[in-house]
This record gives C-alpha cells, structure tokens and sequence, in this order.
C-alpha cells in the first residue's frame, strides 16, 4: 500500500517537473538580436527567395493584363474572365488583389534583417554596410514591384511595424517612387563604405555581382530603371539622373563589341530539395499558358527571312486552340526549362532605358542609335532608317516596341503601357474586354484599415 | 495503418466502511498509431501536371503517441441520519502527445519505376507536433431530499504547452443542480426531472499556435530564411466557454415515451482567431485572443416505445436541433476566412453577425452577405425494429437551409456542359460575369438516409451446429451508409467541405471527393 502511495506521489511529482517549455520544433523563429554571420547568409537568401515567390507569376499575370499572354487554365476560369474581362476583384489573392503580399513580405523579411544587422558583433562594419546595400537594394526592387502592378496612390511605404499595430500610412505612387529612389540611393552608400567582400555567398544568378562592387552596379542599374520610370511619370529631372548613371560606368550597361545582352541580375530556380522549379517553363505545346496573338502580328520581318530573332527565340507555333473566343497557336519557350532564369534586369534593358532617357532629353540621335543597336544585335532586323528625324512620341513608340520583344515575358509591358500613357481600347482582343490600368488595392489592405 | 492501445489501471481502497470510502486510482494509457501512405503516379498519366517533372510518387508516415495518466482519489461520507451522500474527488491528469509526420514527395520518374530513389527531385516535408497538458481538479457532489436532489460544484486547473505561459494554470469552475419528481401522475415508471448547469470550460490553442514560424528554402544550393506568412501570438491563452444550460428530462407513458428538451446559451471569450492583418504587414494571419461569439441552441430528443412485444417491437427515437450564432465582440476590423476571394464566395468575421455568413460581389461590386453555412434546423429520426430474429433500424437526417459555396457547378458552368445549362446554367454563368456571386452559393438542404442496417440473430441450434459450444450467439448484419440522398442541392454532395474540418469555411465544394456509399456485411459472434 504504501509501495503505491509512494507510486502515485512520484508519478504527480515527475509530471509536476516536466518541462512544457516546447520550442517550434518545425522551422526557425524571426532573426533575433547579434544574429551570427550564418544566420545574416540565411536571411540574405532568405529575401531572395521571399522576392523570387512572386516574380513568374508576376510576369504571367502582367503578361495577360498587358497583353502579351493568355493563360487558357481548365481549373480556373479567372485568368480570361477576370483579367481581360474585369472587374478585378480586390478580394481575389490570386487575381486582382495579387503581387502585393509576396512583395511585403519579402520586404518584412528585408526589414527583420535591417532591424538587427546593426547589433550583428560578429560581422565587422564595413560588413554590417555591405548587408544593409544588399537588404535596402532587394527591398527598393519590392516596392518598385508593387509600384508596377498599383496606380491608385494608395502605397504603405513606412511599413516596419509590429504585428497588429495600425497599418501603415498610405503614399502617392510619386512619394512612393521618390522614397525607392531614395532608399536605392541609401544602399548604394551602405555598400560604398561596406568593403570590397560580401560577408555571405549569393546565388548563381548573382554572378559577377556578388561582390561589393558588382553589387553596386546592380543597384545603380535599378536607380537608372527607377528614374526612367519616374521620368515617365512626370519628373523631367529624373531623366538626366538616368542618363549620368546610364553614361558614367555606374551601373553595367555595355554596348561594346564583346556585350554580352543577357548578362545582368537574376532569380535561380531548380529541382532541387526546398529549391522551386520555374513556373513559366511548360511544354509549350501542351501548356496553359499562349502567347498573345498579337505579339506575332506585330513582330518584324528580318532583312534575310524570318521574323524577330526575339520572336522565333522565345516563342514556338503551336496548335490552334480557341477558348471563349479567343485563339491563339503561339506556345511559350521564353523559359525553356526548371531551371530557367527570370531576370532582375538585364543589359539589354539599359540599353533601352538610355535611349528612353536621350530620347526624353531631346537627343533623338542617341536614342535612335541605342533603338537600332537593340534591333540589329537582339532582333536580327534592320536598323530603322532616319528614325533620329521622327517625333520623340515616334521615337518612345519605337523604343516600347523594341522594350516588348527585347523584355517578352518578363513582366515590363503592362507598366511600359501604363507609364507612358499607351494603355487604350486598341489592346481589346473581344470588344466586352477592358483594359485595365492598375490592380485594385487588395481588400484585406482596405478593411484592415476600416 | 497500425494501431497499438494499452491501458493499466490500479486501485487501491484504504477506506471502506459503511459510512465512509475512499478510493484511489491510477490509469495510465498508451495510443501509438502508425499510418503508412504510397500514392504512385506513373509519368504516362494524362492528369500529370504540366510541369517538366512527368511521375510522381509519394510516400508518407506519420507516427503519433499519446500517453495519458490519471491519478484521483474520491471519498465520499453518508452520514448516520442518511440525509444526504456527499461525494469528493480531486485528482491529477497528465497528457503526452507526440505526432510525427514525414511525407516523401518524388517528381521526375524513369518509366516502369516505383522507388523514390528513382526520381529526379525529392521534395521531403516533416512536421512535429509535441504536446503537453497537466490538468488538476476537483469536484463536491451532494445527493440528497431522497435522492431527488442532485447538487455539484467543481473547479478544473489546466496548463499546456500549447498556451504562451505554459507556468500558468487556467481555472474553470462549474456548478450544477438536478430535481427529480419520481412517480409522477401516480405511475411509478414515469417521471420528470428539471435540471441546470452552469461553467466554464477551455479550448486549447492548437499547436502552434504561439509560433512565429520562418519559411525556408533553398535558392542555388543555398539555404534561406525569411519571414513566415503567419505570425503566432507568443502569449496566447486558451479560450474560455461558458454555457448556461437549463432543461427536462421526462419519461411519461408508463416509460414508453422519453423526452429531452434542451436549451443552452454559451458565450466564448477570448476566442482564438485567426485575423487577416494589412498584406502591407508581410503577414497573411495572425493568430491573437479576442472578441466574444455567443452560440444559442435548442435540442429536443424523443424516443417513443411504439410497441413491444416478445416478438415485435418498434423503438423511434427523433432530435430536433436548432442553433445561431453571433459575433458579439471583435478587436480587429472584420475579415475573411477561408474561401477564393469575395467574387467566389468567402467566410467573414463581422461584428453582429452570424459566424458563418458568406459573402459576396453583387452586380455593383458591394461585398453583401449572400448566404450562412449553418443551417436552420436539423432533425435525425432513428427507428429500431425486430421482428422475431430480424433486426431492421434506420436513421434519416434533414438539415433543412445552411449555405454552400458551389465552385463545381461554377466550373461546369463555365464550360457549358452543366446538366441544366440550357434552362439555368447560361443564365448563372451570365450573372457571374456581371459580377454577382449568388448564383453560386446555394441551399444545400438534404435528406439522407444515413444508416441502415438489417440483421439476424441465428437460433441456437444453428449456432451450436456450425460453432460448437464456444460460441454463444452469432448474428449476420448488412448495413449499408448514405444510401439515400434526397437534395436540390446540384453540387456533389450537400455535406461537401473541400478543406476538411473547419470551424467556420467548410461549406465550399470545388469537384472534391465526396463522401463514399459503403456496404458491410458483417458476422458477429460472442463467446
């Protein structure tokens, strides 16, 4: 009897002392303070990643609000419906209210890092600098991401705060773009004074940027595309910013005889374990996902034969299909693999984006060489004879033309469109079609402020 | 699947006179369950996704543990009068869960393979669960006016693992009060009795629930970590219920007819909720305790005697239930759960609404309340009948209102191949365009015979001729579940929710797999 008593007393006892104290067994918690030089590599790439989940989705969807795609999904009727048709629904995660959450939260895991890099004593200074340049510079491509899906000057900018605080205050998308320029501008000085040696590894698609020179380059390239876009927006000042970082060996433009086009910035994917295979890349025959027809029609025939190497290279015929009268028999090979890359931004891109800027400062001749320069090397095509002389609206029509075949798929026609003032009913494939000019602030973002 | 169950249990009684006893008892159990899962997909398959890896094999375990021990002592005291008996218990309750879930996921296969080896990439996913809940208690149970009167008071302490302060122990107390009116209208098998509770009680949070967790992954063979889409609360508590409840049991008709009539107001504070905060935080839930739901309902359960003889009898035995629902409090601006955005239909948490409305767009693009996922009423009728050796019963169900988001007949829609397309379908898919979603969330009103079975008890000759003496009785049975459903409902199944188990967005059906018609035949023997 008194075996039990004891029994019963020492099994009360025994469970009175275990420890309930249980940590998340699953995954790790938020960066904490003076996090090691691993955990800061982990949460650079983790922002990386963060940024990456949204990008192929981004340049599908851009792509059919844009008109460049059609996505034909058996399983959801909402990429025809919904983005050629309208309206767009705020409340839609995966169609009007989307490319908002991903980007903040890559931007939150950019914040969480820049919140504690300062406490970081195993990293030294100029490390700690060179951390922030690369955090600030992801976090300013997040925003301008959010920028390039949302006109309606509803931004939140300021938005490092603590779950359930108030939502951040809304911006205009000029304050928006002003604080992104900025912000690139506070990055490139973080990195000016962050070394020369990275205190992590980036991945692949960060090669010949993965130090803390290239790294600036990149940064500076982004500027340049930020003020070339805000310059379109209306802020003439912006153009000559562009126009020094574009011309002053700043970022990585190169038109030499030895350019290489395609070099730049950009997202790696794989099959490998909790890496994720590109999105984009289908069987172009078989897949969902079409070409627009429209990108064929007007696609140029080259001097020898043939359309726009850009053309034949990204896209494929395939079998006429027709769905909710729309047709189209162009498949996709723009990423032609798993492992396809999506660019950050290219030199290709810079190219234009000089022209863009000359062209915009009145210097037709600039522009029109860098136009042709594109069309020759990236196109196979002719150059277009005495373009210098045409208009400078002529001239920006000819560099979007150039931007649209040199960028396919890469998710900048809709916002090229839309910046310039070029988004009109002419886009219509089926006259009940609209043509929309932004993405609807997300309903979670508006009744969380109610 | 493999399942293991042990219990042990240990009593010891040091008192026991005619006055006094007291009791001690120790249990300790043990569940281990073990389940295996293959699925293999060969690369021929046509329903193979799209996505450069043809094949797909997979490979799933989970393990869980569930250790559970139980120490109480009762004593309970008549005095000498016999006036009352007085019934005391306090005791200890320990329990140890552990759940273990590894899946395997391979893409990519060579053709004519099965093994995992074989697949180009592996994807591989784990997750621990590991639970830990102490709990003390205690009660006092007064019976006495001639055992007419029936009176308890208890408190249960509860501290978990799961809760933020795992220190901490919450108390739930409870009262409760019974008075029978025996032989009533003279008959001394009938009898009423009115009865009373009130208490508290507590819902743990969910594993998890105080994790901030960091989504990974690798990008380029390097491994990253970035914030999580769902932000736990690290001082979340459980959520505490009280219910009033306040009844009548009466058996009447010479104990032929029983009736229960039921009516309860329960209030849950502290709710654990899963709010949808600004997108601009980075975050897309964030779990936090706050607001108030209160639930009302009615039961009413009658069983009736139809008749009863040596070779026929007849038993029914109907419930009635009737519950609402209202969002009384909330912290945080209204949100959504669940659902595919607004235009197909959503779950939203409102102040001064019901739990489980669902909205949508109208024509204008409004967000309107279209419809609520609990139902009216709903009545189950089950009927016992033997006829000599033959057994028949049978229950039928009615749910009569309770909405469902109805994406299936969207897609058929869609598509135009939906059974009523000319006459209905054309005219939906027409107003879905325009922006309404109604057309879309329906009446899932039904009647379901959900159980029937038909058996017969061999004579014992038979069974002593085809078992021996071993065998004591034998019965055959053929039993059949939901072998009948009478619904205007056109989705797959009425009772369909396509993210399984929810508390509030279970009524969505997008082409899921619905529940199965199954027939048993089964021998059942006694030795």
């Amino acid at each position: 009897m008194k075996a039990t008593t004891c029994l019963l007393a020492l099994a009360a006892l025994g469970v009175w002392a275990c420890d309930f104290n249980i940590t998340d067994p699953n995954s790790p918690g938020p960066i904490g303070t003076d996090p090691s030089r691993a955990d800061v590599a982990d949460h650079v790439i983790g922002v990386i990643l963060a940024a990456r989940s949204d990008a192929a989705d981004w340049n599908l969807d851009a792509g059919i609000l844009g008109r460049e795609a059609y996505r034909f999904d058996g399983s959801d009727p909402r990429f025809i419906s919904e983005f050629l048709n309208g309206p767009l629904d705020p409340g839609g995660g995966a169609f009007g209210g989307d490319h908002w959450i991903e980007e903040y939260n890559a931007i939150l895991s950019a914040n969480q890092l820049l919140d504690v890099i300062g406490t970081a004593t195993r990293l030294t200074a100029a490390e700690q600098n060179g951390t922030r340049g690369v955090v600030e510079t992801l976090k300013a491509y997040e925003f301008v991401m959010v920028l390039m899906g949302h006109a309606e000057d509803s931004i939140p900018v300021d938005v490092d705060l603590p779950i359930g605080a108030p939502p951040a205050p809304l911006v205009s998308n000029d304050s928006a773009f002003t604080f992104v320029s900025s912000l690139l501008d506070a990055a490139d000085a973080h990195l000016a004074a962050g070394g020369t040696a990275l205190p992590f590894a980036l991945p692949a698609g960060f090669t010949g940027f993965a130090d803390v020179a290239g790294y600036r380059k990149f940064n500076r390239a982004l500027k340049a595309a930020v003020e070339v876009y805000r310059g379109s927006l209306g802020c003439a000042a912006c153009y000559t910013t562009a126009k020094t970082l574009l011309e002053s060996g700043a970022t990585f433009i190169d038109t030499s005889a030895t350019a290489n086009l395609a070099a730049g910035v950009y997202f790696d994917y794989s099959t490998n374990p909790g890496d994720a295979p590109n999105p984009l890349f289908q069987n172009p025959q078989t897949g969902e996902n079409f070409v627009n027809p429209r990108i064929k029609d007007s696609a140029e025939t080259k001097p020898t034969t043939g359309l726009d190497d850009r053309f034949t290279s990204k896209t494929v015929p395939r079998p006429i299909t027709t769905t909710e009268n729309l047709t189209s028999d162009v498949g996709w090979i723009r990423y032609p693999a798993t492992t396809a890359q999506i660019p950050f931004i290219k030199n290709e891109e810079l190219i234009l984006l000089r022209a863009e800027a000359n062209n915009a400062l009145a210097l037709p001749v600039l522009a029109a060489n860098d136009v042709n320069y594109i069309r020759v090397t990236s196109g196979g095509l002719a150059p277009i004879a005495g373009l210098a002389a045409q208009t400078q609206a002529q001239i920006l029509g000819a560099i979007l033309h150039e931007r649209m075949y040199s960028l396919l798929y890469e998710g900048h026609r809709w916002f090229d469109l839309r910046r310039t003032g070029r988004l009109g009913p002419y886009l219509k494939d089926r006259a009940t079609d609209a043509v929309f000019p932004t993405l609807p602030i997300p309903l979670d973002e508006v009744l969380a402020r109610k | 699947m493999w399942r293991i169950l042990a219990t042990a249990t240990l009593g010891w009684q040091p008192v026991a006179t005619d006055r006094q006893t007291l009791r001690f008892t120790f249990t300790g159990g043990l569940d281990n369950f073990t389940q295996r899962n293959d699925i293999f997909s060969p690369p021929e398959l046509q329903f193979e996704p799209n996505d450069g890896q043809p094949g797909t094999v997979v490979l799933g375990k989970t393990q869980n543990t569930n250790v559970n021990a139980l120490g109480n002592a009762v004593y309970t005291l008549t005095p000498a009068s016999r006036a009352y008996r007085a019934t005391t218990s306090l005791g200890v309750q320990y329990f140890d869960k552990s759940l273990n879930f590894t899946n395997l996921v391979g893409r990519n296969l060579p053709p004519g393979q099965i093994n995992i080896d074989q697949a180009t990439s592996i994807a591989v996913n784990q997750d621990l669960q590991p639970i830990r809940d102490l709990a003390i208690f205690g009660q006092e149970e007064v019976l006495g006016l001639d055992e007419r009167l029936l009176l308890t008071v208890g408190a249960r302490g509860e501290r978990t693992s799961r809760n933020g302060n795992v220190k901490r122990f919450f108390l739930y107390p409870k009262a409760a009060a019974s008075y029978r009116f025996p032989a009533l209208g003279g008959s001394a098998g009938d009898e009423l009795k009115l009865r009373a509770a009130w208490g508290q009680t507590g819902n743990q949070p969910n594993f998890g629930n105080k994790f901030t967790p960091s989504a990974t992954g690798t990008i380029g063979g390097l491994f990253g970590s970035s914030a999580g889409f769902t932000a736990g609360a690290a001082n979340i508590r459980p959520e505490r219920q009280t219910e009033l409840e306040g009844g009548a049991d009466a058996t009447l008709a010479n104990g032929r007819l029983n009736v229960n009539l039921t009516g309860y107001t329960r209030t849950v504070s502290d709710l654990i909720l899963v709010q949808t905060p600004a997108p601009s935080s980075g975050r897309a839930a964030s779990v936090f305790n706050g607001g108030r739901l209160r639930g009302r309902g009615i039961e009413v359960a009658a069983g009736y005697v139809v008749t009863q003889t040596p070779t026929v009898s007849w038993l029914v035995h109907a419930t009635f239930t009737k519950t609402t629902s209202k969002v009384l409090a909330l912290p945080v601006p209204a949100f959504q759960v669940g659902g595919f955005g607004t235009s197909l239909g959503a779950f939203q948490v409102e102040v001064g609404k019901s739990a489980t409305q669902i909205v949508g767009n109208d024509s204008l693009g409004n967000v309107v309340q279209v419809g609520d996922g609990t139902p009216d009423f709903q009545l189950s009728l089950a009927n016992d009948l033997t006829y000599r050796r033959f057994g028949l019963s049978f229950l039928w169900d009615w749910k009569h209102g309770g909405d469902v988001i109805n994406l299936t007949e969207l897609l058929f829609d869609l598509f135009r191949n939906s059974e009523d397309w000319a006459t209905g379908g054309r005219q939906r898919r027409a107003l879905f365009f325009k922006g309404e979603t109604q057309p879309y969330v329906q009446d899932a009103s039904y009647l379901k015979l959900r159980e029937a079975t038909l058996s017969y008890h061999l004579p014992a000759s038979a069974v002593h001729q085809m078992f021996g003496d071993r065998v004591r009785n034998a019965t055959v049975s053929l039993s059949g579940r939901n072998l009948i459903r009478i619904t205007k409902f056109r989705g797959i199944d009425p009772e369909v929710s396509n993210f399984g188990n929810q508390a509030i967005a279970r009524n969505i059906d997008v082409a899921p797999f619905p529940p199965s018609r199954s027939i048993f035949f089964s021998i059942d023997l006694d030795f």
